[in-house]
């Protein structure tokens, strides 16, 4: 493998800006401004529209040249404003891009004083919130932009009781806070469950209905849907916290734990039987009922998949790579299916994650040994990827130049998918997900070996069909 | 399972890869045909002629079986029991026999022992430590009928009930004397 340390050659992250409006647009009525130049929210746009196929409203202060040597407080106080007027958002999320924080624009104190000017008060329930984050796109990845940002909103709107003592009126709800963005269908599917097993609970941030929008007959300015604010607000008063992730730090469940005394608990991104199984044991222990037979029954088949599936998927090398935590789920998964994955990576540049990687290979099948890389680019993968041979890859669609330059199978989840469509609709977590996931990438394997019935392959050269084909027709002429 | 010969061989190739043979069958098998069996097994081997799916699935169970060797209609009877299973059939499409099929056959065996889903089928019903307890007790049963009467948000009912015992028994007194 080559040593390149001097550039990055098609990052495999996006930019901490994107990561927050991802948390941002799943807040119930809330608007997002990138305070920077034009450039950051278009691109963000087109990449979320691509994925989501929803519209995508980020506005932008817009600075120029002008807005970067004078610093951009004028621009920043006029876009605030157009978008207040426009949009009538009840909550403005305001992330600064590289450009703003290269200049050293002190965002909060340009809101105070915008605050003042306008009137705005503090009150959370009548005035417009206005929630900074700093988000400059050098530092780490979408992944941390993600993560920052809801962390921003629970302490906007959960800010410490200056009494300390006699705030909390506790009730029985469970805060629910993911590390990475799950998909429009897995957020449904958690929420059903949570429905089912909790009854009272607040998931942060809902996207599964803004953006994976039914269409309506009038064409509202924000998506409805999203965590409501009297939810948020009431995060302080619940009785745990369940971080969904255990490679990135949860900031929002820290928060909540060390200053508001919520429980935190962690479990994996609920994807395949193990990290299922972890996550209703869990919920099990949180909220002491038992586990519905629905979702008894949904293990039971499966189990009963993974048992009909075992001996297409037994060994197949496969290289993943994506989010870190989903990265990680997904690495349990396939070893729970007996696959050998070869290659473990992910863009983000994460501490815990090669740790935490090699930790579950050594409990479900310490024979395989991985290579596992951390912050990579796509030239870094497509390098690793030359030297262990994969024959199948799992990841998003910016991985797809790889598999066609080395035809083998690429199996599309995670973020960004702007190749195919439904990536709104991509059910990975729960049992379910698990099974539609299973049944995903056997069927991909199949189509690559185009057997039916010929569960392992006589030699690893597994995709070399189509050349003997036409090398018999050649002998034939 | 299938014809004799097939049976025959198959003891030998067993043998060579170090398994061991617990139940034997044919569908096709003439007399002379299973004394010749019974003599290339060890003792203790369940002979078997033309099996029913329910026998089969009695006898590997009792015979601890880890694999079996068949056609297609009976692999799903070994899954279900959690038996690694093994096509032996004609409609394959890998060659078993001679020395390079015996290969595929040794890795074929390899797969299918070896995949670690035989591991998780093990654990068929998921029951959380926190529960293992209460299950003696017999108070998830009731909170399952609980459930199917009331038909009420199941986790409102449920909820609690394991950490706080004394509520739950009052819950259950009354509903003794209700049926009274």
């Amino acid at each position: 493998m080559t040593k390149r340390n001097y550039a990055t050659v098609n990052p495999c992250v996006m930019c901490q800006p994107m990561g927050s409006a991802l948390a941002f647009k799943g807040i119930e009525n809330t608007m997002v401004l990138y305070h920077g130049s034009q450039g950051c929210s278009t691109y963000m746009r087109l990449l979320l529209a691509h994925h989501f196929r929803e519209p995508v409203d980020i506005a932008s202060s817009s600075l120029s040249e002008k807005g970067a040597v004078y610093g951009g407080k004028e621009n920043l106080k006029k876009g605030l404003r157009n978008v207040i007027n426009r949009y009538n958002p009840k909550v403005i999320g305001v992330a600064t891009t590289c450009l703003a924080e290269t200049i050293g624009d002190d965002v909060p104190a340009i809101i105070r004083e915008f605050k003042e000017e306008e009137g705005i008060g503090d009150d959370l329930e009548k005035d417009i919130i206005i929630i900074p984050v700093s988000t400059p796109s050098y530092g780490e990845s979408h992944v941390s932009g993600y993560i920052k940002a809801l962390d921003a909103v629970v302490r906007k709107f959960a800010e410490k009781p200056r009494e300390e003592s006699s705030l909390k009126v506790p009730n029985e709800r469970l805060n629910v806070i993911p590390v990475e963005s799950l998909s429009p269908a897995d957020v449904r599917e958690l929420k059903e469950i949570f429905e089912v097993m909790a009854g009272d609970y607040i998931f942060l941030p809902d996207i599964s209905e803004t953006f994976d929008a039914p269409l309506r007959e009038d064409i509202p300015r924000i998506a409805p849907g999203g965590t409501t604010l009297s939810e948020i607000a009431d995060m302080p008063n619940s009785q745990a916290s369940l971080g969904l992730g255990i490679v990135s730090k949860n900031l929002a469940v820290k928060y909540l734990e060390e200053s508001h005394d919520v429980p935190g608990y962690s479990v994996p991104i609920p994807v395949g039987l193990s990290n299922t199984d972890s996550f209703f044991t869990e919920l099990v222990k949180i909220l002491g009922c038992p586990i519905p037979v629905k979702y008894l029954k949904e293990r039971g088949r499966l189990l009963d998949a993974m048992v009909d599936v075992h001996k297409y998927l037994y060994g197949v090398k496969a290289a993943v790579y994506g989010d870190p935590d989903f990265v990680f789920s997904l690495t349990t998964f396939m070893l729970e299916l007996g696959m050998n994955p070869v290659l473990i990576a992910t863009g983000s540049k994460s501490r815990d994650f090669e740790a935490k990687v090699r930790q579950i290979v050594e409990k479900i099948n310490p024979e395989i040994e991985p290579v596992v890389l951390n912050g990579i680019d796509f030239d870094t993968l497509n390098d690793a990827v030359s030297q262990c041979n994969p024959e199948i890859l799992i990841g998003n669609s910016n991985g797809r130049y790889i598999a066609k330059s080395r035809n083998i199978p690429l199996v599309r989840v995670g973020l960004p998918i702007h190749d195919r469509v439904g990536a709104q609709r991509i059910l990975t977590v729960g049992y379910r997900g698990a099974m539609e996931l299973l049944d995903r990438i056997t069927n991909v394997i199949l189509e690559a070996t185009d057997t039916f019935t010929a569960p392992v392959q006589a030699e690893p050269a597994a995709y070399t069909g189509k050349k003997s084909e036409e090398e018999c027709m050649e002998g034939m002429r | 399972m299938g014809g004799p010969a097939k049976a025959l061989t198959l003891i030998k190739g067993f043998a060579e890869l170090g398994m061991e043979v617990v139940i034997i069958g044919t569908q096709t098998g003439k007399k002379e045909d299973y004394e010749q069996i019974s003599y290339s097994v060890r003792d203790g081997t369940v002979i078997v002629d033309d099996a029913n799916p329910l026998e089969l699935a009695e006898l590997l169970v009792k015979q601890k079986a880890d694999l079996m060797v068949a056609g297609v209609k009976e692999r799903f009877i070994a899954y279900k029991l959690g038996i690694a299973f093994c096509d032996f059939n004609h409609d394959r499409v890998v060659e078993f026999e001679g020395f390079d099929g015996f290969v595929n056959f040794a890795r074929e065996v390899d797969a299918s022992i070896s995949s670690p889903v035989w591991k998780a089928v093990r654990q068929r019903v998921l029951i959380p430590e926190a529960m293992e307890s209460e299950k003696k007790s017999g108070r998830i049963e009731k909170a399952a009928v609980e459930e199917r009467i009331s038909r009420e948000n199941y986790a409102k009912e449920c909820k609690g009930m394991l950490l706080k015992p004394e509520l739950l028994h009052q819950k259950s007194e009354a509903a003794v004397e209700s049926q009274v």
